[in-house]
């Protein structure tokens, strides 16, 4: 019964999004009819909340194991931990389609309440943004993916979840990655609202970067998770394998940090506002393409299945209409948001201008790379492949430059800089790069792109440094430190420190790990010795138990090292319900770095060998360190506008 | 320089009408593009049961079908009736993939023999010569061994027929 | 006199085996390289080194057997194309038909350049 309730709730809500959308034109004028302002809020408002309500009752048909719901008959199992059962409603099509609604009406939901900031005729054209994008995305659940179609009979038990969604990473990693990309459509939605008003001003800019800011954290983090689960979940030791599906996420985030930085200049400089505008609507737009190419299977392999042709053309309509509507409108306006104002290139709007490039190119790049095979495969009917060489080709050259204009930025002030200041402040900083540069060389070696990397990051490092340094001793006379200024810098100044400081810690890592891991790959039987690394690992035993609801081998190894020695367990599971394998790799960690086995499985069966696989991966553990330390200067720097900038205070200005 | 502004919206519509293209018109045979299709069946070196013969002397000059299979395959089995159905019509040779003479001997006793020759390539080196996926796969070929057409996955009834009709005309056929 | 055969049958074999060893860790070096370059047909979109399909072995096992015999990577991979297509290079071809893929860094960065340049003044402002 509940499950019909909140079947008819999505169909209500579509109606009312529709309703809203249709009442909202003046069709004599072609303009909008702000009178209706107050009712549409209203009926977003339900809209929204019903959505939310319907999003719980699926869950609470996960958590009921109630198989008469086709959607839990497929993806669920009786068997299942709880938090297996919940993580499940979203670990599908349907039930994350549901998931992203629910997302994108909480953040409604918190617009609509700040809505006394901003001027009505400014809000009504955001609502009625997130009304058309709201509609559509029912439309394609109710129409295409409808999670609350009932199935009859009712089965016994339901078809398992796959086990590789069982587990804490992988279950998690959807909704932090959602609440990224979904928040992605309300500073779209503040876009596509200046256009339709003819207007970008910095109090607009103000507005709408903690918005920005909290889908960039949240992208970050989703992100990091999934590289994070993929590294210890499949077995091959890589965090990163330039995969369509990781590909299609990390583009969103490239332009959302490029449009950071842009929104960051037209707000303080209130320029750069066609820039902004094209980078908000373009980091939408990237989303929906992204979530869309993985749902309609296009991309997933070259080799798809032939997948449900009305599922595509459906999406791909909803996409089209959407980006190219916005692009038609951005081009349009331009002329009347835009000003003549001009970048003078020696100072931070102008190294974040030159930045953007870096960070603009690089996504281009990635795109292009990733639906190459698409496009080869309709003009010349070929099929090939576009991998890691690649990407890791194209990418590393263009990071580099955006990476040291950062360092450089950050000792840049706002408007303009002399040149003398620049020499001063920035030959000191190179002058000790220099130095630890030579230093690693000596004490090292090492491949060239290690080095750099390396570089690049103490470059980053001894730059933030810098600014600080610089920061605290500003206007004193005898260059003394004044230590009670690190409480007047301001939070987000500290965040922008603590972002960059997580890249420098992320390109750290990258450059170490790649540099200096160690691989072995052999087959082995219990009794039998590998060396890596100045590590003696020991194939000890197997044991063969019943867990919860699998069956595991597990392979126990004996390691030792100088003088420490540990035991490492690798295991294989067999899945009770689905009987679906999987493999769980045994980790030790040290400091940052890790050693890594996987077992695989007894081939031929009886014989007890079994391919082993050793990675020793130094200083790995920064990468994802480093990408948390950057989501966390982003906390601290959305903080800061909440509590200083008037995002909870009243307003100076009206839009 | 004013169409500049005008360019995202121009990328975006051209790959839109790349997609729109992929999803439209996904080819109905859907073939793994074969390296190898207009090519000429290479030479392999593999024979059949008492090496009397190689398999691309057995072929000379005739428009054979060439199915690669397995005993220990499970998909294989199920396409067995699909090949006997079509075996009076049509030249099936088989390769035994990774097999031995005995196992060959009891599924073919099992099942029934469509096939005119088995060979063997028992160590599965030869195959990758053709490109191979995995057992089964089966390769149209016409009178001078040019590979017509390469069917990857068990085969059904269905799907031979519009193959057949569609690349088996009467010039290429026997 | 016997003695001295066998002990120099000793050594020239014992340094046989150390050479050989040499070179077959050394084919297995390149086979790894060029194992992380190939893509697993069979696969979603791992390389034959991370694969651990029947065909990803076969074709790793055929790839030392090949250098053993001589050949180098471009050969190898030329021996593959021609019988898996591109699809198995992971890092495409730098022909006529990946032209446009190859230039896509340099041009997207000239063109982002450009409308960059547009909005900066690159001399000093007069104050």
């Amino acid at each position: 019964m509940l499950i019909e309730l909140a079947h008819i709730f999505l169909i209500i809500s579509f109606l009312l999004f529709s309703l809203q959308i249709f009442i909202s034109i003046d069709y004599a004028n072609f303009k909008l009819r702000y009178s209706v302002f107050d009712p549409i809020k209203k009926l977003s408002i339900i809209s929204f909340i019903l959505i939310v309500f319907a999003f719980l009752i699926l869950i609470i048909g996960y958590v009921n194991s109630d198989f008469s719901v086709l959607n839990v008959y497929n993806n669920s199992h009786s068997n299942k931990p709880l938090i297996y059962k919940i993580s499940g409603t979203w670990g599908n099509h349907e039930g994350s389609l549901l998931m992203w609604l629910s997302i994108l009406s909480i953040y409604g939901l918190v617009f609509i309440s700040l809505i006394k900031r901003v001027s009505k005729s400014f809000s009504f054209k955001v609502l009625f943004t997130l009304g058309i994008v709201n509609a559509g995305f029912i439309a394609f659940t109710i129409f295409t993916s409808n999670p609350f179609i009932r199935t009859f009979p009712v089965p016994e038990e339901g078809l398992g979840l796959n086990p590789v969604l069982q587990d804490p990473g992988l279950a998690f990693h959807p909704p932090l990655l959602y609440m990224g990309y979904v928040g992605l459509t309300i500073p779209f939605s503040f876009a596509i609202a200046a256009l339709l008003e003819g207007e970008v001003s910095s109090s607009w800019a103000k507005l709408v970067r903690p918005w920005i800011l909290a889908s960039w954290i949240f992208l970050t983090l989703g992100i990091t998770l999934g590289s994070w689960w993929a590294y210890y979940e499949l077995g091959w030791g890589g965090w990163w394998f330039w995969d369509p599906v990781e590909n299609v996420s990390l583009l969103p985030w490239l332009l959302t940090t490029a449009l950071l930085h842009s929104v960051r200049v037209t707000e303080k400089r209130d320029r750069l506002k066609g820039w902004t505008i094209l980078l908000a609507i373009l980091s939408f737009s990237l989303t929906l393409l992204g979530t869309f190419i993985v749902r309609s299977g296009l991309l997933t392999s070259v080799h798809a299945f032939a997948s449900d042709p009305a599922r595509g053309i459906f999406i791909l309509s909803f996409l089209v209409l959407i980006t190219a509507g916005s692009l038609l409108l951005y081009a349009t306006k331009l002329e009347k948001i835009e000003n003549k104002k001009s970048i003078y290139l020696i100072s931070r709007e102008g190294g974040l201008l030159l930045n953007n490039i870096f960070l603009c190119a690089s996504a281009t790049t990635i795109l292009i790379g990733t639906l190459w095979p698409l496009i080869i495969e309709i003009i010349t009917g070929t099929d090939i492949s576009v991998g890691a060489p690649y990407f890791k080709i194209v990418f590393l050259p263009l990071i580099f430059p955006a990476i040291f204009l950062s360092g450089v930025s950050i000792n840049l002030n706002w408007k303009k800089t002399h040149l003398e200041d620049i020499y001063n402040k920035i030959w000191k900083l190179i002058a000790i790069l220099l130095f630890f540069i030579t230093i690693y060389y000596f004490l090292f070696g090492g491949p060239l792109l290690i080095l750099l990397g390396v570089a690049a990051s103490l470059w980053l490092f001894t730059s933030i440094l810098n600014d600080f340094l610089n920061k605290l001793m500003e206007k004193s006379k005898f260059s003394k430190i004044k230590f009670y200024r690190v409480k007047k810098i301001r939070l987000s100044t500290y965040g922008m420190y603590l972002a960059h400081l997580g890249v420098g810690v992320f390109i750290l890592g990258v450059s170490l790990s790649e540099g200096m891991k160690t691989y072995y790959e052999g087959v082995k039987t219990v009794g039998s010795s590998v060396q890596l690394s100045k590590f003696d690992i020991k194939f000890e035993k197997l044991e063969r138990l019943k867990k919860e609801n699998w069956l595991s081998e597990t392979g126990i190894f004996s390691v030792e090292r100088n003088e420490a020695s540990f035991q490492i367990k690798a295991e294989r599971r067999i899945y009770l319900d689905t009987g679906m394998p999987s493999s769980e790799a045994g980790i030790k960690r040290n400091f940052f770095s890790h050693l890594y086995i996987v077992m695989g499985q007894e081939q031929p069966a009886g014989s007890g060998k079994r391919v082993i696989r050793v990675y020793h991966n130094p200083n790995i553990i920064l990468i994802w360190l480093g990408s948390i330390i950057m989501a966390f200067g982003g906390v601290l720097s959305l903080i800061d506008g909440k509590f200083k900038s008037g995002f909870l205070r009243k307003p100076r200005t009206k839009l | 320089m004013n169409f500049i502004k005008y360019i995202p919206l121009i990328f975006f519509v051209t790959i839109s009408i790349f997609f729109y293209n992929k999803i439209k018109y996904k080819k109905n045979l859907e073939p793994l593009s074969s390296a190898l299709i207009k090519k000429k069946f290479p030479q392999l070196n593999i024979y059949g049961i008492n090496n009397e013969v190689d398999i691309n002397s057995y072929i000379k000059n005739r428009s054979v079908i060439i199915n690669i299979f397995a005993s220990w395959c499970g998909p294989c089995r199920i396409e067995h009736k699909v090949l006997k159905r079509f075996s009076t019509e049509y030249n099936i040779i088989g390769i035994a993939y990774k097999d031995s003479q005995k196992n060959i001997n009891n599924f073919l006793d099992d099942l029934g023999n469509p096939y005119e020759k088995v060979f063997f390539d028992s160590s599965g080196i030869e195959s990758i010569n053709l490109g191979l996926y995995g057992v089964p796969e089966t390769f149209f070929l016409d009178k001078e061994s040019i590979i017509l057409y390469k069917h990857v996955g068990p085969i059904n009834e269905e799907e031979f027929k519009k193959i057949t009709s569609k690349f088996f005309t009467n010039t290429n056929l026997r | 006199m016997r003695y001295l055969i066998k002990l120099i049958l000793i050594i020239f074999i014992s340094l046989y085996n150390i050479v050989l060893s040499q070179e077959l860790l050394k084919n297995e070096k390149v086979m790894i390289e060029l194992a992380s370059e190939l893509r697993c047909v069979v696969c979603q979109n791992q390389s034959l080194l991370e694969s651990d399909s029947e065909l990803a072995k076969d074709l790793k096992n055929l790839i030392l057997i090949k250098l053993s015999e001589g050949k180098n990577k471009d050969e190898i991979k030329k021996f593959l194309v021609e019988r898996y297509g591109e699809f198995i290079l992971f890092k495409p071809l730098m022909n006529k038909n990946n032209l446009v893929l190859w230039f896509a860094p340099i041009i997207s960065l000239l063109v982002f350049t450009i409308l960059a340049l547009r909005k900066l003044n690159l001399y000093k402002r007069k104050n």
